[in-house]
C-alpha cells in the first residue's frame, strides 16, 4: 500500500481510508527479531521439517525392516546396526521415528490448517453476519462441539475405515468446530468495539471491517492457538490409535508408536522406544509453541514488550 | 476325599486318619526328615516314605481352604455382558456362568466329561437316545428344588427355528427332549451324536430355571450366588452355603474387565488384581521374574488363520493362496509373537491338543523360494491383493503383515487394511474375499471340522466343499476301530492341509497370569481361566 | 438479560433435538448392527434374525427413531439393544464416577491452573513466566496415556502410594476417600486441562492489557497487581470462562482413554462401547445428555460473557 502524497494540513487517517501505521510519519514499526527462545524454537522445527521431507531416504532401515532377522527379541538396547534399539515388532526405532515425522507432521498440518481455515473463515463470517445467520451456523456448531470428540471419531473410521485421507478430515472437521468458536467469538468482542462501529457509521463495508479491523486485531491470538491445535491434533490422532483406530500398523507415526511400545516401561530392557517418540513429539510442540509465543511478544504488538 | 484321589493315588491307599494325620504334621511344619523317619518306623520302605512325604506336601498344598476373596480381571466387559447362558459370547460371560450355574456334564482337563447335574448318564447303542439321571436334592440360590423341569425349559431354549441361541447349531441333531419323571429326562436324536455329553458341558448349556425370562440375575445353581451384577461394571458371587458339591471355596468372587492390556498387567503386577487374562507374550518374562506372580498357561488348539474365499474371482487363484501359506512367518509367530505359548500352525485345525490330532503329515515352514515359484505362476505380478484383518486374537494382525512384509520381497503386493473389531463378525468375516479369523478350541476334533470346514457348514470360511471329505466326516463317528479311526482322521486332516485354501500358520495358548496365592486352577484347554471352568475349584492359600 | 437466557435455552434445546437427529441417522449408517454383534462370530442367520426381530430393529429406521424420540419426551430412555437393561441403570452405574472424577478435577485442577496462568500474565518474560510456560506445553504435549502411565510408574510402583488401576465401588466414601480412590485418574486429568487452561488464562489476561484503558492506568501509577486484579481479569472472563466450559465438557464426555486406563467405567466408556456394539438406543441416550451438558456448560459461558462485556448484551 502506498503511502499517500506528503500534504500541508493535517489529514485524519479516516478520511484517506487508512490506518495510523501506514502514516508518512508514523513511528517505524519494529520487524521481527527473533530472540534466544525464539531462535531455539526456529531450529527445532526446521530441523524436523527437514526430517519430516528427508526422513524416508536417510533412514538406515525401511519402516517395516527388521534389523535382526534370526532373533526374535523386541525392545534391544541400542546397539551396532540399531542405534536406538529395536521396537515392540524388533524394528528399528530410528527409522520409524524419520518415517513417523513426515506423517505424524504431515497429518496433523493438513487437519489444523483446513480446520482454520474452514474455522477461521465461517466464524469471522458468522460474527459480521447478520444475527439471523449467526445464529444457525451457531447451533450447528454447537451440535457438532457437543459431540464428544473420540466419539465422532470412532464412527468415522468405523464406517470408512481408518487411512490417511480419513483421519485429517476428520480431524480438520472435529477442529474447525472448536476454532469456529473460538474466532467468532473474538470477532464479536472486536466487533462491538468503538472502531468498529465507527468504521460502520461510517459505511465501511463489510468486506473492510474484515480486513482491515478484524483481521489485525484477532489474528496474534488466532496464530498463538494456532501452535496449541496443532498439538490437539496430534495427541487427537494418537489417542485414535490408542483406541486402534489412527494410522495403522505396519506404518510409524509417532503417536501410535508411543501407544504400540507403551510395554516397554513395564518390560523392556529398553525404555527408549516408548520415550523416542513422545520427546520428538515433545521437542516438536515445545518448539512450535516457543515460536509462536515469540512471533506474538515480538511481531509487533504494541504494549507487548512494555510491562 | 475325592480330592485326594485325583491327585495323588498313594495318598487315597492311606486311612483316613493316617492320611489326617500326615497332613496335620506337615501343616505343623515337621520336617522331611522326621516324617520319613516316623514313617520306616512304622515299617515303610525309604521309597514308600518319599512318595508317600511328597504326596502329603502335594496334598496339603492343595486342600482347599476356605474363606477369602478373589478378584479376576477379564478383558472384554461392556453393556452387552448377560447373564442369558443361551447369549454368552464372551470368556467374561462363560466365566460367569460357571460362578452362578450348573450344568449335566461338566469337561475335563482332557476334554472328556464328568457327570455334574446328571449323575448318569446313559445311551442306546447307535448312540440316538440319551438318558440323563439326575442328581437328587440340588437346589437353586433361591432355594426351589432342581428337576427335570428346569432341563428341559433349558434345553428347549437352544431348539428350534426362532432360538437366539448361540450354540443351536450343536444340539441341531436333537429331535426332542422327553420328561422321564421328575428327576430323569431322555433326549431323542435324529441323527447319532456320540458326543452329546460333551456338547452338553460346554459353557452354553447351563441350566436356568423353568420359566426364567428376566435375566438381570442369575439364579443357578452354581458355587456363588449372585451378589452384584452390573453388566460392563462388574459381577460379585457370594459362596452359596447349600452349593451341592465339593467348590465354592470362596467368601467372594470377584470378576470385571480391564479393557487395556497395559492397564490390566499394571493392576496384576500392583496387587489390585489377583489374576488377568491374555497376558501379553512379551510381558511373560517379567511376571515370572517377579516373586508371587505366575503363569498360567494351557496348551491348546485355539488358531488364528487367513481364509480366501474359493468362490470369489482373485482368492480362488490356487497358486495365489498357495504362495500365501509358503509366506506365513510361523516361527516369528510363535517365538517372536507368542514367545513360545503356541505351537505352529499345519494349514489344518487339529493340533497336538486334540485327541485325534495325526501327526504324519509334513510341517509347512516360510518357503520363500516356493512362494516365489507360485506367485509367478499366479499370473497376479504386481496387482495388489487385500487383505483384510482386526485384532481378534494375539497373532491375527500379525500373521498378515508378516506375510506382507516376506511377500515384498518376491514382489508379491499384499495390501493389508485393518479394521476395528467391533462389528468384524458381521461385516467382514466370511464376507470379505481374503481375511482374518480367530477360534477357539472345541472338544472335540469332530466338532471342530463339522462347525468350520464340512461343505455346507454356516462358518465354513472358505467355501471348500468336498464330497469325500463331508461323508468321511459323518463316516467315522460311528467309527469304532481304533486304527481305523486314526487313519481316518488323518486322512480328513491331509485333505484340509492340501485343499481347503487357508493359511493356519499358529495355534496359541491360552495364556494368563495369576497370584501364587491363587490355587484351584483348571486346565479344560477351550478357553481362558481354565477354560473357564475355574470359579468352582479356586481358592486362597493365605486366606 | 433474563428473555436473553431464556432465548438462549430455546436455542440449546433445538440444538439438542437437531443432535438426537444428527445421531441416529450417522450410526444408521455404520456396518453391523446390535443383534449381529451381540450374537457374535458363533450366530446363524436364523440367530440374528430371531434376536433383531427382537429388539424391533427389523423396523423402517424412521419408524424407530420416533418411538425413541416419542419415549424421551415423557422420560424413557429405553432399553439397551445389547444387554436388555434399561439405559437409565446402565447410566446410574456408571454416572457417579465420571461426575465425582470431574467435580473433583474441576475443583482442584481449575484453580489452580488459572492462578498459574494469571500469575505468569503478571510477569510477562519472567524466568517463572518461561518455566511455567515451558511446563505447561510439554505437558500438553504428551497423550493422555502416556501421562497415566508416566504416573502410574512413579507413584505405583516406584513410591508404592496409590493403585494402577481404580479398585472396588465409589459407593459411600467421603470426600477425602474419594480423592484417594480416583487419585491418579484426577492427577492425570488435572494435567491434561492445566496446560491449556494455564496458556488460555496467560494470554486472556494478556491481551486485554493491551488495550488502551490498561495503558491509560499504567500511565497512571496504578501498581501491576491492581491493574490485573481489578480492571483486566474482569475482561479476560468472556474467554477463560469458554475454555473452562470447554474443558468441563471434556471432563464429562471425553475421558475415555483415562477411563479404560484405569479401569473405572464411566460415561465416555459407555458410548464408546455403545458405538462399538451399534447399539442405538444406548447412544441416543447418552448423546442427548452429553448434549444437554454441553449446552448447559455453554450456556454459563455465554451469560458470564455478557455480565463481563455488557457490549455483548445488545445485539447489533
Amino acid at each position: 500500500m502506498n503511502k499517500p502524497p506528503k500534504t500541508e494540513h493535517f489529514v485524519a487517517p479516516f478520511e484517506e481510508g487508512i490506518s495510523f501505521e501506514e502514516l508518512q510519519d508514523a513511528p517505524p514499526r519494529a520487524g521481527y527479531k527473533p530472540t534466544m527462545a525464539g531462535w531455539v524454537g526456529i531450529v527445532v522445527v526446521t530441523f524436523w521439517a527437514f526430517i519430516a521431507f528427508a526422513g524416508p531416504w536417510l533412514a538406515p532401515y525401511g519402516e517395516n525392516e527388521l534389523p535382526f532377522p534370526d532373533a526374535y527379541s523386541e525392545f534391544q538396547v541400542p546397539q551396532e546396526g540399531a542405534r536406538l534399539g529395536t521396537d515392540v515388532e524388533d524394528r528399528d526405532i530410528l527409522s520409524r521415528v524419520m518415517f513417523g515425522a513426515g506423517r505424524t507432521i504431515g497429518i496433523s498440518l493438513a487437519a489444523t490448517l483446513l480446520a482454520y481455515g474452514m474455522g477461521v473463515v465461517l466464524g469471522i463470517g458468522a460474527a459480521v453476519s447478520s444475527p439471523k445467520v449467526d445464529m444457525v451456523m451457531s447451533r450447528i456448531n454447537d451440535a457438532f462441539l457437543s459431540l464428544p470428540t473420540i466419539m465422532l471419531g470412532l464412527v468415522v473410521v468405523a464406517a470408512v475405515g481408518s487411512s490417511i485421507p480419513v483421519l485429517i478430515v476428520t480431524a480438520g472437521f472435529i477442529y474447525a468446530s472448536v476454532v469456529f468458536r473460538l474466532s467468532r467469538a473474538i470477532g464479536m468482542e472486536i466487533m462491538v468495539m468503538d472502531f468498529v462501529e465507527s468504521a460502520k457509521a461510517r459505511g465501511e463495508g463489510r468486506w473492510w471491517i474484515i480486513t482491515r479491523e478484524i483481521w489485525p486485531n484477532a489474528r496474534m491470538p488466532l496464530i498463538t492457538d494456532f501452535g496449541l491445535r496443532l498439538i490437539y491434533v496430534i495427541l487427537f490422532i494418537s489417542s485414535l490409535s490408542f483406541l486402534g483406530l489412527g494410522v495403522q500398523p505396519p506404518q510409524a507415526d509417532w503417536g501410535s508408536m508411543v501407544r504400540e511400545n507403551l510395554g516397554a516401561l513395564q518390560y523392556g530392557a529398553s525404555i527408549i522406544p516408548v520415550l523416542a517418540p513422545a520427546i520428538s513429539i515433545a521437542t516438536l510442540t515445545v518448539a512450535i509453541n516457543l515460536v509462536v509465543d515469540d512471533v506474538s511478544a515480538h511481531g509487533g504488538g504494541k504494549l507487548s514488550g512494555r510491562m | 476325599m475325592s480330592y485326594f484321589k485325583r491327585n495323588d493315588p498313594t495318598l487315597g491307599t492311606l486311612s483316613h486318619s493316617d492320611r489326617e494325620l500326615l497332613i496335620k504334621m506337615n501343616r505343623q511344619g515337621v520336617s522331611r526328615r522326621d516324617v520319613l523317619t516316623m514313617l520306616m518306623g512304622a515299617g515303610a520302605t525309604l521309597a514308600a516314605s518319599n512318595a508317600l512325604y511328597s504326596g502329603v506336601a502335594h496334598a496339603a498344598e492343595n486342600t482347599p481352604k476356605m474363606g477369602g476373596r478373589l478378584i479376576m480381571a477379564a478383558d472384554q466387559h461392556g453393556p452387552n455382558d448377560t447373564l442369558d447362558p443361551a447369549l454368552f459370547t464372551s470368556a467374561a460371560d462363560y466365566f460367569r456362568g460357571r460362578m452362578f450355574y450348573g450344568s449335566l456334564t461338566r469337561l475335563t482337563d482332557s476334554l472328556g466329561y464328568e457327570p455334574e447335574l446328571a449323575e448318569e448318564v446313559l445311551s442306546n447303542d447307535d448312540a440316538t437316545v440319551w438318558t440323563f439321571k439326575l442328581r437328587k436334592g440340588v437346589e437353586f440360590h433361591d432355594g426351589k428344588s432342581f428337576t427335570a423341569d428346569d432341563v428341559l425349559y433349558t434345553m428347549n431354549r437352544h431348539m428350534g427355528a426362532d432360538s437366539v441361541s448361540n450354540a443351536s447349531s450343536l444340539v441341531t441333531m436333537i429331535d426332542r427332549w422327553e420328561k422321564v419323571n421328575d428327576h430323569e429326562v431322555r433326549a431323542v436324536l435324529s441323527s447319532p451324536n456320540a458326543d452329546l455329553p460333551i456338547a452338553l458341558g460346554t459353557f452354553h448349556f447351563k441350566i436356568v430355571q423353568d420359566g426364567t425370562t428376566d435375566f438381570q440375575t442369575a439364579v443357578g445353581t452354581g458355587p456363588y450366588s449372585v451378589k452384584e451384577f452390573k453388566p460392563g461394571v462388574r459381577a460379585i458371587g457370594a459362596r452359596f452355603d447349600n452349593y451341592w458339591g465339593e467348590g465354592g471355596y470362596l467368601d467372594e468372587l470377584e470378576h470385571y474387565g480391564i479393557g487395556d492390556s497395559v492397564a490390566r498387567l499394571n493392576a496384576f503386577l500392583a496387587g489390585n488384581v489377583d489374576a488377568m487374562v491374555n497376558l501379553p507374550p512379551k510381558a511373560i518374562s517379567q511376571v515370572e521374574g517377579v516373586d508371587g506372580k505366575e503363569i498360567w498357561s494351557l496348551q491348546s488348539g485355539a488358531y488364528v488363520n487367513i481364509a480366501p474365499r474359493l468362490d470369489m474371482e482373485q482368492s480362488s487363484n490356487m497358486h495365489l493362496w498357495k504362495a500365501m501359506q509358503m509366506l506365513q512367518d510361523r516361527q516369528r509367530l510363535v517365538k517372536g509373537v507368542m514367545k513360545g505359548q503356541g505351537s505352529l500352525g499345519n494349514d489344518q485345525p487339529i493340533n497336538a491338543a486334540y485327541f485325534d490330532h495325526c501327526a504324519d503329515i509334513p510341517q509347512r515352514d516360510l518357503d520363500p523360494d516356493k512362494a516365489k515359484w507360485h506367485w509367478d505362476k499366479s499370473g497376479l505380478g504386481s496387482t495388489a491383493v487385500p487383505v483384510t484383518a482386526a485384532e481378534v486374537a494375539p497373532g491375527a494382525v500379525e500373521q498378515c503383515l508378516f506375510m506382507q512384509r516376506e511377500g515384498k520381497k518376491i514382489g508379491a503386493n499384499f495390501d493389508v487394511k485393518k479394521v476395528t473389531t467391533d462389528g468384524y463378525w458381521g461385516s467382514v468375516w466370511l464376507k470379505d474375499p481374503i481375511c482374518v479369523a480367530s477360534w477357539n478350541m472345541r472338544p472335540t476334533a469332530n466338532i471342530m471340522m463339522t462347525l468350520a470346514f464340512e461343505g455346507n457348514a454356516a462358518w465354513n470360511e472358505t467355501r471348500w466343499n468336498n464330497d469325500n471329505f463331508n461323508q468321511l466326516l459323518v463316516d467315522v463317528r460311528g467309527e469304532t476301530n481304533a486304527d481305523a479311526r486314526k487313519q481316518k482322521y488323518c486322512d480328513l486332516q491331509t485333505m484340509i492341509h492340501e485343499e481347503n485354501g487357508m493359511s493356519l500358520p499358529m495355534h496359541r495358548n491360552y495364556v494368563d497370569a495369576v497370584g501364587s496365592h491363587v490355587k484351584g486352577l483348571t486346565h479344560v484347554p477351550l478357553n481362558n481361566f481354565g477354560g473357564a471352568e475355574s470359579p468352582v475349584t479356586l481358592w486362597r492359600d493365605d486366606a | 438479560m433474563t428473555s436473553l437466557i431464556l432465548r438462549r435455552l430455546g436455542i440449546g434445546l433445538i440444538t439438542v433435538l437437531a443432535v438426537s437427529i444428527i445421531i441416529f441417522f450417522g450410526t444408521k449408517i455404520l456396518p453391523g448392527d446390535a443383534a449381529q454383534i451381540r450374537l457374535g462370530q458363533e450366530a446363524t442367520e436364523a440367530n440374528v434374525a430371531a434376536l433383531r426381530e427382537r429388539l424391533g430393529l427389523d423396523q423402517p429406521v424412521y419408524m424407530q427413531y420416533l418411538s425413541w424420540l416419542m419415549n424421551f419426551a415423557s422420560g424413557d430412555l429405553g432399553t439397551s439393544l445389547s444387554s436388555d437393561v434399561p439405559i437409565t441403570n446402565l447410566i446410574s452405574d456408571r454416572y457417579q464416577n465420571t461426575i465425582i472424577v470431574s467435580t473433583l478435577t474441576a475443583l482442584i485442577g481449575v484453580p489452580i491452573s488459572l492462578m498459574l496462568g494469571i500469575m505468569a500474565a503478571m510477569y510477562p518474560g519472567s524466568v517463572y513466566d518461561r518455566i511455567l510456560t515451558f511446563i505447561s506445553v510439554s505437558l500438553v504435549a504428551a497423550p493422555e496415556f502416556f501421562t497415566a502411565t508416566l504416573l502410574v510408574l512413579i507413584f505405583v510402583f516406584a513410591l508404592g502410594v496409590g493403585n494402577a488401576v481404580v479398585v472396588g465401588s465409589a459407593d459411600g466414601k467421603g470426600f477425602f476417600e474419594l480423592l484417594a480412590h480416583f487419585a491418579l485418574p484426577i492427577t492425570t486429568l488435572s494435567f491434561v486441562i492445566a496446560s491449556q487452561l494455564i496458556r488460555m488464562s496467560r494470554a486472556a489476561v494478556l491481551n486485554v492489557m493491551n488495550s488502551p484503558y490498561i495503558e491509560m492506568a499504567i500511565l497512571k501509577g496504578v501498581p501491576r497487581k491492581r491493574i490485573i486484579f481489578r480492571h483486566a481479569l474482569l475482561n479476560a472472563i468472556g474467554p477463560i470462562v469458554n475454555v473452562v466450559a470447554l474443558n468441563l465438557a471434556y471432563l464429562v464426555t471425553g475421558v475415555i482413554v483415562v477411563e479404560i486406563y484405569f479401569g473405572y467405567p464411566g460415561l465416555a466408556t459407555l458410548i464408546v462401547q455403545g458405538v462399538q456394539t451399534r447399539d442405538f438406543v444406548l447412544i441416543q441416550g447418552l448423546g442427548m445428555i452429553f448434549c444437554m451438558t454441553y449446552v448447559v456448560l455453554m450456556l454459563v459461558a455465554d451469560i458470564a460473557a455478557f455480565v463481563s462485556n455488557p457490549r455483548l448484551r445488545h445485539p447489533k
